[in-house]
């Protein structure tokens, strides 16, 4: 494949992602926030943003030509590695926080920096 | 018509192209915590605008479709580079990268108009966890391509005066590298800030 074709293709690709996702986001809005639905609209968004690194990726990097393509295929799967342990550990850690701290908003007191849980046994 | 590419097969596998690969990763780290940043915080609003009250669907589509065109005439300025027994193809690259400036700069101003009707409203970062993230993350990613923007002025006129040398065909990957992977973090910040906050 001559690389204007793989630039062209690339482009359109793109596009038609990205107006797809829009196209998505418009409908559930004139349907009121009924289709598609909610959890489907964001899986759906998901979906179609990873496609759009996908092409990027293959169609504008050319990842996976050239002889270095093991290093750097390497080091990509290392750094999504981080990123997963930055962005999955960050969301896990701060949900279990916000749990835990909106229990202590809701029954219990916070003095002198020291948090006394409200026990109902009290 | 076909492009023979002889010479980018030997700059791929080229050192510094390698090294920029490896900032490039990097980087992405960094956006990883800002994302995470974000993630976090977009629900902290603290008696400040909604995301979906704030956010212009048709300024971030029309945002989007330049940086997209930017990224495939960038890719057509490295085509031209590289292809073989081209007459002239120092203006070809030269006109194509030019192109790439301008449609990069629309984005810039596309971001900071935004930007100053947000400030204009008093939703500046300072108004709740949710706007702080949001400058954050969005002008960081407009700050790379500011800089992105000046790195490619520079490198025009390299290209300008000594012509498509193996020099500049290396600087030219290397940027070309560098403005694919900021399309990659706009289409995130596309789909996870503006998509998600305007359903």
């Amino acid at each position: 494949m001559s690389t204007l074709t793989s630039y062209i293709t690339g482009y359109v690709l793109s596009i038609l992602l990205t107006l797809a996702a829009v196209g998505m986001l418009l409908e559930h809005i004139h349907t009121i926030h009924t289709f598609p639905a909610h959890t489907e609209l964001m899986a759906g968004f998901i979906v179609l943003a990873i496609a759009q690194l996908l092409v990027q990726l293959f169609f504008f990097l050319h990842l996976g030509r050239g002889q270095n393509k093991h290093w750097s295929a390497a080091i990509l799967g290392f750094a999504l590695f981080v990123i997963a342990v930055v962005v999955g550990g960050t969301l896990w850690i701060m949900s279990n926080l916000q749990n835990n701290m909106t229990n202590v908003l809701q029954g219990g007191t916070f003095i002198n920096g020291q948090v006394n849980v409200v026990n109902e046994n009290d | 018509m076909s492009h023979k590419l002889t010479e980018t097969k030997d700059l791929t596998d080229d050192k510094v192209v390698f090294g920029l690969w490896l900032y490039i990763l990097s980087d992405c780290v960094l956006f990883a915590g800002l994302f995470a940043t974000y993630a976090v915080q977009h629900g902290q609003l603290f008696g400040g605008p909604a995301p979906s009250q704030i956010f212009d669907l048709q300024n971030v589509v029309i945002e989007t479709l330049l940086l997209l065109t930017s990224s495939f005439t960038c890719g057509l300025a490295v085509l031209f580079a590289f292809s073989e027994g081209k007459a002239n193809s120092t203006n070809k690259v030269v006109a194509m990268l030019g192109l790439t400036l301008l449609l990069g700069l629309a984005f810039v101003g596309l971001e900071l108009r935004e930007f100053h009707t947000l400030l204009l409203n008093g939703n500046s970062w300072q108004q709740s966890g949710f706007l702080s993230a949001f400058f954050t993350l969005v002008g960081t990613h407009g700050l790379h391509v500011t800089l992105g923007s000046l790195w490619m002025l520079v490198l025009m006129v390299h290209i300008y005066m000594r012509g498509i040398s193996t020099g500049n065909k290396r600087k030219l990957l290397a940027f070309s590298i560098f403005w694919h992977f900021l399309d990659i973090i706009w289409i995130f910040i596309f789909t996870f800030v503006y998509l998600f906050g305007l359903m």
